[in-house]
């Protein structure tokens, strides 16, 4: 039986972090083209959504760090935790259509979730502007995740399975 | 069944797509044709301003600024990103944020802008405010 908190488990949420760091870099010249759902999607549904959400965590306190705190590291704390949400939602769902969808849906409605501190800051007129300027960006956000997803999302699920259980056949690392 | 429910999900998403881009539509930024009158005001580090005065065919702000840097002192930097042009230097006054923090922020008639300086209309009298920021 593995322990919570063992160096196996430690070193996985890091790995799982430093991917979405690097995921994060790979595709910053690409506007609005992200691996981060994808990711976030897979870890959810190999992994369950309580490592998945550390994992996201620290990759939004990466970003502040690196980034400095501003509106848009803000939200990465609540936002990347509402996509866990979604996904462990529909964790018994074999639809990758089903799934591919709710990547899609997300990306559309990631400036609307965005605009939530400038709701708080600066009122309902400052973020429906907000919002809707951001509009033409979502809709690129909300088609490349459906697209993303639609072909990604089971390789990646099928391929960190096979990882994960190949670790978990050997016992020498773990506590080690 | 599962089939069904799975074209229901499709058919929402497609149908938020298409709310969405129809929102935008109808609340899309309006540009002007012909000449007009705007006022561009830099404001540095120092919170020194800087008053320049055009006169533009331009139906955005990007191109307005470009023209400016032919008619004036005006010197201006871009970049693209992720949301559009942006820029990086006005007048030798470079904002980098991954080192500082700082930007260049755009205000429209005092308002902070909700457009990127590629996809602000340019409307007769209008004030445009570049300020440096951190």
């Amino acid at each position: 039986m593995r322990k919570k908190g063992s160096v196996y488990h430690l070193v996985r949420i890091a790995v799982m972090t430093a991917l979405l760091e690097a995921a994060k870099f790979a595709l910053n010249s690409i506007a609005n083209v992200e691996l981060i759902t994808l990711l976030l999607m897979t870890y959810t549904k190999v992994f369950g959504w309580k490592d998945s959400l550390k994992a996201a965590l620290l990759f939004a306190a990466i970003e502040t760090l690196w980034w400095g705190v501003s509106i848009w590291t803000i939200t990465y704390f609540y936002i990347w935790p509402l996509l866990i949400l979604l996904e462990h939602l529909l964790r018994n769902c074999q639809s990758r259509l089903l799934h591919a969808c709710a990547a899609g849906i997300f990306g559309l409605l990631f400036g609307l979730f965005c605009s939530l501190p400038t709701l708080i800051m600066n009122g309902w007129n400052a973020a429906v502007a907000w919002w809707i300027a951001g509009i033409p960006y979502d809709l690129v956000h909300g088609i490349s995740n459906f697209i993303i997803d639609l072909l990604l999302f089971e390789p990646c699920v099928k391929a960190l399975r096979r990882l994960s259980a190949s670790h978990r056949t050997d016992p020498e690392t773990e506590n080690a | 069944m599962r089939n069904k429910k799975t074209q229901a999900v499709l058919i929402g998403t497609i149908l938020l797509a298409l709310l969405l881009g129809a929102v935008y539509f109808l609340n899309r930024p309006r540009t002007a044709e012909g000449t007009k009158h705007i006022t561009v005001e830099v404001t540095d580090d120092h919170g020194q301003t800087t008053r320049y005065e055009e006169n533009t065919d331009s139906q955005y702000l990007a191109a307005a600024l470009e023209e400016l840097t032919k008619n004036s002192s005006f010197t201006m930097e871009t970049q693209d990103g992720d949301y559009g042009l942006y820029i990086t230097s006005v007048n030798g006054l470079t904002a980098d944020f991954s080192k500082d923090q700082s930007y260049w922020a755009v205000y429209v008639n005092g308002e902070y802008g909700s457009y990127g300086i590629s996809e602000q209309p340019v409307t007769d009298k209008d004030v445009y405010t570049l300020a440096y920021e951190k």
